[in-house]
């Protein structure tokens, strides 16, 4: 339970919200009704109204266009199995198309769980006794992040519930500890965060700290459901507050956002479209759409039991269909698959929904990486995951299905963001960086990192078939690539176009 | 928050940097840690590695194509006072 502190402070900050909320201009751009009706208007599309979505979902990978509602609800409505494996198929090329067969890895940090919020799926709700709120100290962190980086992470994304003691001021001296965490070669050299809707003036604050993406996820764009799941005294009871949270990022010039959903508190397909019309939204006010777009699927957490009894639960089948449209809606997005999943679910969703980022050797339970032998710290967790392999054993799997696992962080640090990153996206041309800085972090990762058995598929198969893509597709990049392939043999590190 | 004055000034001067020396692209970043945040710059998209100077104030500039030593001197001469103005607005004084 909340001490009277935490209540003061949330009190506090909620007035603040409220006013707020009462003064925003942006408008709602979330309507159930019309996502309802769109739905039931295309209930039952014919074959040929899929094919034209699909092949209107392919054009657009090269100009960056968002499909239409119609378009979303058609493809979440079609029950033709031989068009799944249509849209599946055209889920993966579009990936290929934009970004190129690489798939990039990060690793989740949380770092604090104490939050004065009661939401009725999450493990970390302050009324959950049974899961240890804990807060990692810098000396923890750095801990935490040596056990990362000298695994070869290169990637992170930092957790944080909302409470005082994860404010912005510790939000941004935990991003700043991270960065001047080395060790050898180890380094971090992109810290993205998920943490809790901020003010304008708050947003700058992080942004100076020089972070990469802000992820807020709405976890449900259904209005009646969201108020059941978080009450209303609490701060992320506020709809509409954490609606615009990312509006407020970009207005703070904060201009790499992320969204998601947690799937399995409502309809799937209200999701999507409430996904769609977020994208819709931040590109109509800002020209810039989601940088990433996240899916967890909700996963059992200790005395949590919406968890398991939600009858909004999605299947596995319904799962992969979840991030093939995603794919075909927005084509320039990064989509983010993460170790929730099992192994099996995760190699057969990174092909069939066209996913681009993943989480490998994963620990979600603060200060869990320090007690990396244990998969699973149920107290400190809040859910479960289910993939629990090694980052190197993951990285195997990626090289024998034939992808580029990489670590770049290259676009952010040659001034490749926001309104300088979307066209790149939109035009399906960043894949000629991807590929390019794909290849050097993962030969470095070889050097640096990999089992004997990992560096034996990278050397012989993986760097020379992406090499001959370049010299196929970016034929003026292959010789730098390999002139800087040269010298991360040589010891140099972090060589980037 | 840069303004939109400034914005512009910086894409015209973009412009003019790269017809001058006949660059491929030119571009203006803030630089924030480890990120180069985008704010304003021309030409056509390059996929040879930029290179850059800081210009102080956090502004730092990004091209593709030759600037030699005393172009970029003269280059870093003609941008100190932009630089200023732009890193001033962006600390939001």
């Amino acid at each position: 339970m909340l001490s009277e502190v935490e209540k003061k402070w949330r009190a506090e900050r909620l007035a603040e919200i409220l006013r707020w909320q009462e003064t925003s201009q942006y408008q709602n751009f979330i309507n159930d009704r019309q996502i309802w009706q769109v739905l039931k208007d295309n209930t039952k599309p014919t074959k040929r109204e899929t094919l034209e979505v699909i092949e209107k979902a392919r054009e657009n990978s090269s100009s960056g266009s968002l499909l239409s509602p119609k378009d979303v609800a058609i493809l979440a409505n079609n029950d033709d199995e031989e068009l799944w494996d249509a849209i599946f198929e055209t889920a993966y090329w579009i990936k290929r198309h934009v970004y190129g067969n690489r798939i990039v890895i990060f690793a989740p940090l949380y770092v604090s769980s104490p939050c004065v919020n009661k939401c009725a799926y999450c493990g970390f709700r302050h009324s959950n006794d049974k899961v240890l709120k804990k807060t990692l100290s810098m000396e923890e962190l750095e801990a935490e992040v040596r056990v990362l980086i000298n695994q070869g992470h290169k990637r992170l994304i930092i957790v944080f519930g909302e409470h005082p003691v994860s404010d912005v001021e510790f939000i941004s001296r935990t991003i700043e500890k991270i960065y001047d965490t080395h060790d050898k070669y180890g380094e971090i050299r992109r810290v993205n965060i998920n943490a809790s809707p901020l003010f304008v003036e708050e947003y700058e604050r992080i942004k100076r700290a020089g972070i990469g993406t802000y992820q807020v996820f709405q976890e449900t764009y259904h209005y009646d459901t969201y108020c059941k799941l978080h009450p209303q005294n609490t701060l992320k009871g506020q709809y509409a507050w954490r609606l615009f949270a990312l509006h407020r990022a970009l207005e703070a010039d904060i201009d790499d956002v992320a969204i998601g959903v947690l799937f399995g508190l409502y309809h799937w397909r209200f999701e999507l479209l409430g996904l769609l019309h977020h994208a819709m939204s931040l590109e109509e006010e800002f020209g810039i759409g989601p940088h990433t777009i996240s899916y967890p699927r909700m996963y059992p957490a200790v005395n949590t039991p919406l968890t398991t009894a939600s009858p909004y639960i999605v299947s596995d089948a319904d799962f992969a269909k979840i991030v093939a449209i995603i794919r075909l809606m927005c084509p320039y997005t990064g989509s983010i698959l993460t170790a929730r999943e099992r192994p099996d679910v995760r190699r057969e969703v990174i092909r069939k929904g066209g996913v681009s980022q993943i989480d490998a050797g994963s620990r979600i339970a603060v200060g869990g990486y320090v007690e990396m032998a244990r998969e699973h710290i149920p107290d400190k967790e809040q859910f479960q995951i289910s993939d629990t392999r090694s980052l190197d054993d993951f990285i195997f799997e990626l090289c024998k299905d034939g992808y580029l696992p990489s670590f770049c962080t290259a676009g952010y640090r040659e001034g490749r963001t926001g309104a300088n990153f979307m066209p790149l996206a939109k035009h399906a041309s960043v894949k000629n960086f991807c590929i390019a800085n794909g290849i050097l972090t993962f030969k470095e990762y070889l050097q640096d990192y990999a089992s004997p058995r990992t560096k034996e598929i990278g050397e012989r198969l993986t760097i020379p078939q992406y090499l001959s893509w370049l010299d196929e597709n970016v034929p003026q990049l292959a010789p730098q690539v390999r002139a800087n392939l040269e010298m991360v043999e040589q010891d140099q590190r972090d060589l980037h176009f | 928050m840069l303004s939109d004055t400034t914005r512009k000034a910086l894409t015209d001067r973009a412009e003019s940097i790269c017809r001058k020396y006949k660059l491929r692209r030119a571009y203006f970043a803030q630089v924030l840690g480890k990120r180069r945040h985008f704010l304003a710059g021309f030409g056509e998209t390059d996929y040879s590695r930029p290179e850059q100077m800081v210009l102080g104030h956090n502004i730092a500039l990004f091209w593709h194509g030759e600037l030699n030593e005393e172009a970029r001197k003269a280059v870093m001469d003609s941008l100190s006072k932009l630089a200023r103005t732009a890193g001033t607005e962006l600390l939001g004084k």
